[in-house]
């Protein structure tokens, strides 16, 4: 059972990278105010919700395989709180941080109408700060993470967030310049 | 009865003209791509996509008003 939960561990992990990398690139994309007749920009909104939702079922799932494993023994509160845990300090402090600021932008988007936009657009940039961090703490602590899929599945996940953050570099001074 | 219309709040808008592509029934675009909003009481068949425009506006500029459809009898006299 022990090794079926170390699947299970490394394959929400994944997936957890891959939605929440989809969320961060559709939320850029339209920022830029990117749309297609057949993609109009309320189907691209509709999915960077959806895909952040999924991204935290999988984070949950991710989290609550991690600190039952009696193995590592990962206690709850380091998925929280950074440096409690001494397994791989770096990495799981890494994973506590990122955790913890996309509960702060879930929750805030959750809340949304009761926040009002300017604090809700505040603290939905943390995701920026999240995703790389988040990143890390897979290439750090993932077992796979020298294998040549998870190696193309990073390389696959960067690629997609700067391609789609230079496009925002690019275009939205000149949206918000009008 | 309640009835609802939709409104927008011109100062926060910023011309994403998502609401326009998810309710062209009411919401049309002018030409600076600001939303042109019928601000009749929603048929019943609308207020359930009108909820979702209301959501999915980035700016949160746009909102359900409710209000009575009729004044109710005490106000009216
Ligand atoms: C914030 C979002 C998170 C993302 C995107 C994420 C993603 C990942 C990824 C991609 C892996 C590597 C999987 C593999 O190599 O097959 C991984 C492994 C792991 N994560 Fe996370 N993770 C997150 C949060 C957390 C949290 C909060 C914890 C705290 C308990 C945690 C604990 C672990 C553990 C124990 C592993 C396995 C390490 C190993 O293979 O030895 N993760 N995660
Ligand atoms: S969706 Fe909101 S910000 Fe965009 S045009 Fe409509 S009211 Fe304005």
């Amino acid at each position: 059972m022990l090794v079926l939960q170390y699947y299970v561990i490394r394959a929400t992990g994944t997936m957890t990278l891959i939605l929440f990398t989809a969320t961060v690139t559709l939320g850029l994309l339209n920022r830029s105010r990117v749309a297609t007749d057949r993609w109009p920009r309320f189907v691209i909104d509709r999915i960077h919700r959806n895909a952040s939702l999924l991204a935290a079922a999988f984070l949950a799932v991710h989290i609550l395989s991690a600190v039952t494993d009696s193995f590592i023994a990962i206690p709850l509160t380091a998925a929280f709180i950074p440096l409690v845990h001494t397994y791989s300090t770096l990495g799981i402090s890494a994973a506590a941080v990122a955790c913890d600021l996309l509960l702060a932008v879930l929750i805030s988007s959750l809340v949304k109408g009761r926040l009002g936009y300017g604090s809700w657009r505040a603290i939905h940039w943390l995701a920026y700060a999240a995703w790389p961090v988040a990143l890390l703490h897979g290439i750090g602590n993932g077992i796979d993470r020298a294998t040549p899929w998870m190696i193309l599945i990073d390389l696959i996940c960067v690629g997609s967030v700067l391609s789609a953050l230079a496009l925002r570099l690019l275009t939205v001074p000149r949206l918000e310049a009008v | 009865m309640r009835s609802e219309r939709l409104i927008v709040d011109m100062i926060s808008c910023s011309a994403h003209g998502m609401c326009a592509e998810l309710l062209p029934e009411r919401v049309s675009l002018d030409d600076w791509g600001y939303p042109v909003i019928d601000a009749a009481p929603l048929d019943p068949e609308l207020v359930g996509l009108a909820r979702i425009a209301v959501q999915s506006c980035p700016k949160l500029a746009l909102r359900l008003q409710r209000e009575p459809a009729r004044a109710p009898a005490r106000a009216r006299r």
